[in-house]
């Protein structure tokens, strides 16, 4: 595929990845770009700043929980009406709650809350399936004006993390970013035939508004594990998603973009 | 003694930083020994200086000394 035939969509499109992927995608020509984003004020700040750069026939905000599949549905119906057609979903949206599964101190045993799970795999994981779900169902039935029927079909971009492998305080998000990797080698099978791929990209640290939210003296940790001894940018991820993109061999696997990190 | 002049203390335990370099605005980066091991090193000897224990959320907090302080202040230590 190449990024002037692309009719795509990035979810958690106001900052970080999203942001950078959108960008990437503008700069390289791509017509039609969907900003999702369930955080309103940021989505429609940085939307006016690339529409007033790139032209508004271009890019789109759609404000979206990934969270609710009726949203989910209907926002990917109005990117079609307003695109005419989809053959990209990038799925950036996520959050992270930090916390031990079960630790001890001197007032007893403290346990992560059910909650915080639930509000972690619902973002990460269940909302970047009902995404893939619905944009698979949009790439089913249309077809990008010059795509031939050769051609591929769509792509599907799960941004999964370094923390799959497991991470001490991080196991909602770990687990849910590890079965994004999952989700993305099924669908890569489920879709061949449609001629639709389905990729995962996991990335290192990343100098994003999430990685502010981690401890300095645990980022510093984790920085010294890097062989660069450097976070990424998260242009550098957008670049993955690019190749991503125009390497119609890459299918069902996943990209590890983290500067060397062991 | 202030409250801040305590955990400067700790910091020079814990970090070999001498106690007048550490403010309410100190972060990670300052500090070069202040990594996780050497937080948990300076979580001990901060616990063994207030004579209490710190929650696990309390201790992802410390991002700063002054996230020690309100952690600290949350407990109810005084100068």
């Amino acid at each position: 595929m190449r990024p002037e035939s692309i009719y795509g969509i990035v979810t958690g499109a106001a900052s970080g990845i999203g942001l950078a992927t959108c960008k990437m995608l503008l700069e390289a020509g791509t017509p039609k770009v969907g900003m999702l984003d369930c955080q309103q004020e940021k989505l429609l700040a940085v939307w006016e700043e690339l529409a007033a750069t790139y032209s508004p026939d271009r890019v789109s905000q759609f404000y979206m929980d990934v969270r609710d599949p009726e949203i989910v549905a209907r926002t990917i119906e109005q990117f079609e009406e307003w695109a005419g057609c989809l053959n990209l979903a990038v799925n950036c949206a996520g959050v992270l709650l930090d916390g031990a599964v079960t630790s001890v101190s001197s007032r007893g045993v403290k346990r992560y809350s059910l909650e915080q799970w639930e509000t972690t795999l619902d973002t990460n994981l269940t909302g970047a399936f009902l995404v893939a779900r619905e944009a698979i169902a949009a790439m089913l039935r249309s077809r990008a004006p010059d795509n031939s029927i050769d051609d591929c079909r769509g792509l599907i971009v799960f941004i999964s993390s370094i923390s799959r492998h497991g991470r001490a305080g991080q196991a909602a998000y770990s687990a849910s970013k590890g079965a994004l990797v999952s989700l993305a080698a099924t669908l890569s099978q489920e879709l061949a035939s449609y001629h639709v791929r389905s990729v995962a990209i996991a990335p290192g640290l990343v100098d994003t508004p999430m990685a502010a939210q981690i401890p300095g003296w645990y980022t510093k940790d984790m920085l010294n594990r890097v062989a660069i001894k450097r976070m990424g940018r998260p242009d550098e991820i957008a670049h993955a998603v690019r190749f991503c993109i125009e390497n119609e061999f890459f299918n069902g696997r996943v990209i590890e973009i983290n500067g060397g990190a062991f | 003694m202030k409250l801040i002049d305590r955990v400067a203390k700790v910091f020079n335990e814990a970090f070999a930083v001498p106690a007048d370099s550490i403010t309410n605005q100190t972060v990670p980066d300052d500090v070069p020994k202040w990594d996780s091991l050497g937080h948990m090193n300076m979580v001990s000897i901060l616990e063994k200086e207030f004579g209490t224990q710190f929650e696990v959320d309390e201790i992802m907090e410390m991002a700063s000394v002054q996230n020690i302080l309100d952690v600290l202040a949350k407990k109810g230590m005084k100068a």
